[in-house]
């Protein structure tokens, strides 16, 4: 590393309808570092590094690329310029195998299809940086891990100087990441400069150079190697709040002694579900949960951890196996039965399952719990006053920023879309929580508040099911964690044997 | 019985260019992520300036230009408004058949007029391959109109565009993952705006071949629903150019059977021939239903933001 400005963008500004989204940013890359770009969700890193990238085109401000202005309108620039990006959200064809995907869009020769010749190119680039994955099989059949490995290959075959990494460890586990940070090193070493966006402290003290960190799309400062303490970035990070934070940027809430129930209210017996062309079902799942309990399924997305919500709220599907609610069998019941003996569950998508979009809250909030007396008049007329009187009350109990309860939900912002589905899940007192990545995409004072919500559950006496992929998140406030891999229970631990590493290695279907 | 199946195939394949070239059509932008569901008005527009331009020229080349270029406009039309103002598909797709066949019989009623004897078409120049062509049963596919050899090129065009070039490849990106072919430098819109125009040209040229070749004059509603069923071809063909012939050629097939069982049985209402291609659509989407694959995209609009 020597002190050589590689990137530099200058006063950028963006604006999405009437949010501000990056405010007079500028930031600046020296040419062979791993800089990390820090800030909580919402922040602001990933727009700016998509207007770098060229995916979107700023509404003022500008870029410099080694000393020279340079304007970028779309990826098929910046790649030119020699810039490469490997997004969240995979941006690989999952009809088309690896080759194919790494070829994509490449500029000369476009008419003629190389594979064959491309092939081994792609092969010694891989084995240069240590990324081996199997060339022909369809990306949609391999893993997180291994297809972002293809995205960090295409980008350095296609001549990428500078490599943006947008939350790379978000699907991967504690040894991956391991991996991740070797193959970064080499790159560096090979003379690639490194932008390393993400939300977890812990990554930028292991992994960078430098930090910038970024707040409500501004800048609060780069912090060089010597100056990157815990402290420092947590000041940067939440100036005004008064948060304690983990390593991982995660609220530090206690979990407090409770007493578990005699009799477990949640037991499941063999059950099994059939894989089917959109998951990998289940396979000889049982466990038992206590009441006062937290259980944590660790599952990396895909491992059939959808499937076990699914199959407690709906065990009308169940053809194998039983599950049993505070004692009571529960095969073949619909939803509304399940959640007539006090289940309510928070799935993981939550505008898509989770809400109404076009619903105002009072009728977000009766949602599941429409068939209940309290709400209906001669069991068919809705009781629309009672409905209003029990969103108020949740309006406030939890801290819903909305004006009124007859807000269009999907006009409220993320987190607090995400309180009004956890609001409904206690308007009626519950033996049993499932929830689903309950705090993903969440920014810091959300997620304590429903980190706070499902200690005061467990504390409460009532189960916790917190299906989940954030391993940080769940060794916090778990009891006890089980690890799904494939349809499969590899294991459940106590909390005195929590181990990120080892919890890790069994997500990815490593051996114990 | 020679004669009979030359001439069942050779017919066949006339109703088939029809079929082949719509699905194709819609198969082509399709692959880009466009769901071209207008190829029936398509279809009307092109009938109608095709057989207009023919018929006062005399000449059928420039007829089926004239309906290419029809099917051109309609596409961009398509593509314009769906990738500028992010209009659904499908609506959209509806609105320009409904567009498609009012126009059609507005020009025809302005240009040509009402006529006492229907107005015909200028013969289509054929091609014959000398000797080949004189064979039995492959006279049938080779003693053909230049369209029917049109229709075999392209169909050989666009698979090996699809499956052995880079931008077929880019192309076919598009309609599984707009976004991934974006963040890779390939022009997702201007590819979808040459992939909708393109389709729609060759739609364009399918609907002009209706009244030129098949029924020799032009008539309201000539397509009679060919354009939605070879929608229903294009999804039989799971969006691949080479099966995409496969179902025209089956359609066209049902189609000649049905016409023919009409002229032999007296005591059947002839409604219900003309009504065995529809309900065969329905029941092969229903056996096919499983083996059906689509490109991930299709239908859906894309922006960066």
């Amino acid at each position: 590393m020597n002190n050589e400005i590689f990137v530099e963008l200058k006063n950028i500004r963006k604006v999405f309808g009437s949010v501000v989204a990056l405010d007079d940013v500028n930031f600046s890359v020296l040419k062979g570092e791993i800089h990390g770009l820090l800030g909580e969700n919402g922040a602001g890193k990933s727009t700016l590094m998509n207007i770098l990238y060229g995916l979107y085109s700023p509404d003022k401000g500008e870029i410099y690329i080694e000393g020279n202005k340079v304007k970028i309108n779309s990826p098929y620039d910046s790649i030119k310029l020699g810039i490469g990006m490997v997004h969240q959200v995979s941006t690989l064809v999952p009809q088309f195998n690896a080759i194919e995907n790494i070829i994509l869009g490449t500029s000369e020769d476009k008419y003629r299809l190389k594979i064959e010749e491309e092939r081994e190119k792609i092969k010694n680039i891989s084995k240069d940086l240590g990324l081996e994955f199997p060339l022909d099989v369809k990306v949609k059949d391999l893993s997180a891990g291994l297809k972002q490995k293809i995205e960090i290959v295409r980008a350095i075959y296609r001549g990428a100087k500078l490599l943006i990494l947008d939350e790379p460890t978000t699907s991967l586990v504690e040894s991956e990441f391991k991996d991740l940070l070797r193959t970064l090193r080499s790159l560096v070493k090979k003379g690639v400069t490194i932008i390393f966006i993400t939300h977890k402290m812990r990554e930028v003290l292991e992994a960078c150079d430098r930090v910038t960190i970024l707040r409500r799309g501004k800048v609060q400062g780069t912090l060089d190697k010597e100056d990157m303490t815990t402290d420092n970035i947590v000041k940067m990070m939440f100036i005004e709040k008064d948060i304690k934070v983990t390593e991982s940027a995660l609220p530090k809430v206690e979990l407090p002694e409770s007493k578990k129930s005699p009799k477990p209210i949640l037991e499941l017996k063999d059950v099994s579900v059939e894989s089917s062309e959109r998951s990998v079902g289940l396979k000889n799942i049982s466990f038992e949960l206590y009441g006062g309990e937290i259980l944590g399924v660790a599952a990396v997305s895909g491992n059939g951890e959808k499937d076990l919500a699914e199959i407690i709220i709906y065990p009308k599907n169940l053809n194998r196996g039983e599950i049993y609610v505070d004692g009571e069998k529960i095969n073949g019941l619909s939803t509304l039965q399940v959640f007539s003996k006090g289940v309510f569950y928070t799935p993981e998508d939550r505008i898509k399952e989770g809400i109404l979009p076009d619903g105002n809250l009072k009728e977000n909030i009766l949602l599941g719990h429409h068939s209940e007396d309290r709400f209906l008049n001669n069991k068919t007329f809705i009781k629309w006053d009672e409905v209003r009187i029990t969103t108020v009350d949740i309006i406030k109990k939890f801290n819903v920023y909305a004006p009124s309860e007859e807000i269009i939900i999907r006009r409220l912002s993320g987190g607090n879309i995400q309180k009004v589905i956890m609001g409904r899940a206690f308007v009626n007192p519950i033996k049993l929580l499932v929830t689903h990545n309950p705090t993903s995409g969440l920014d810091v004072s959300t997620v304590e508040f429903i980190f706070e919500k499902l200690v005061e559950t467990r504390g409460s006496g009532s189960a916790v099911l917190w299906i989940g992929e954030d391993l940080d998140e769940l060794m916090i406030l778990s009891d006890r964690i089980a690890v799904l891999y494939k349809g499969e229970l590899q294991g459940i631990f106590n909390r005195d044997e929590f181990d990120k590493y080892k919890i890790g290695l069994l997500m990815i279907g490593g051996q114990r | 019985m020679l004669s009979f199946i030359n001439s069942f195939i050779s017919q066949t394949i006339t109703y088939a260019v029809v079929y082949t070239l719509t699905s194709l059509g819609i198969v082509i932008s399709g692959r880009a992520g466009i769901f071209n569901v207008a190829a029936e008005g398509i279809m009307l527009a092109s009938a109608s300036i095709g057989f207009i331009v023919s018929f006062l020229t005399q000449n059928a080349i420039l007829g089926f230009i004239a309906g290419m270029i029809m099917g051109g406009i309609f596409g961009f039309i398509l593509a314009y408004i769906h990738e500028s103002f992010k209009v659904n598909q499908f609506i959209l797709g509806i609105s320009l058949v409904i567009l498609g066949t009012g126009l059609s019989d507005l020009m025809y009623k302005l240009i040509i007029g009402v006529k006492l004897t229907a107005p015909r078409a200028p013969k289509t120049p054929l091609i014959k391959i000398p000797f080949i062509s004189e064979i039995p049963i492959i006279q049938a596919f080779l003693n053909q109109d230049v369209i029917v050899y049109f229709l075999y090129f392209v169909i050989l065009f666009a698979w090996w565009f699809y499956y052995r070039t880079k931008i077929g490849l880019e192309t076919r990106a598009i309609g599984e993952n707009p976004k991934a072919a974006d963040v890779v430098g390939v022009n997702v819109v201007k590819r979808r705006y040459l992939s909708t125009i393109i389709g729609s040209m060759l739609i364009g040229i399918s609907g002009a071949y209706l009244p030129i070749v098949i029924t020799g004059t032009y008539m309201p509603d000539i397509s009679a629903g060919r354009g939605f069923m070879a929608v229903g071809i294009a999804i039989f063909a799971s969006w691949k150019p080479q099966r995409a012939i496969l179902g025209g050629f089956l359609f066209a097939a049902i189609e000649v059977i049905a016409f023919r069982l009409q002229v032999i049985s007296q005591n059947i209402p002839y409604q219900f021939f003309l009504m065995l291609p529809f309900i065969s659509v329905l029941i092969i989407m229903m056996i096919f239903k499983k083996q059906i694959e689509y490109p991930a995209s299709v239908g859906k609009p894309y922006s960066r933001e």
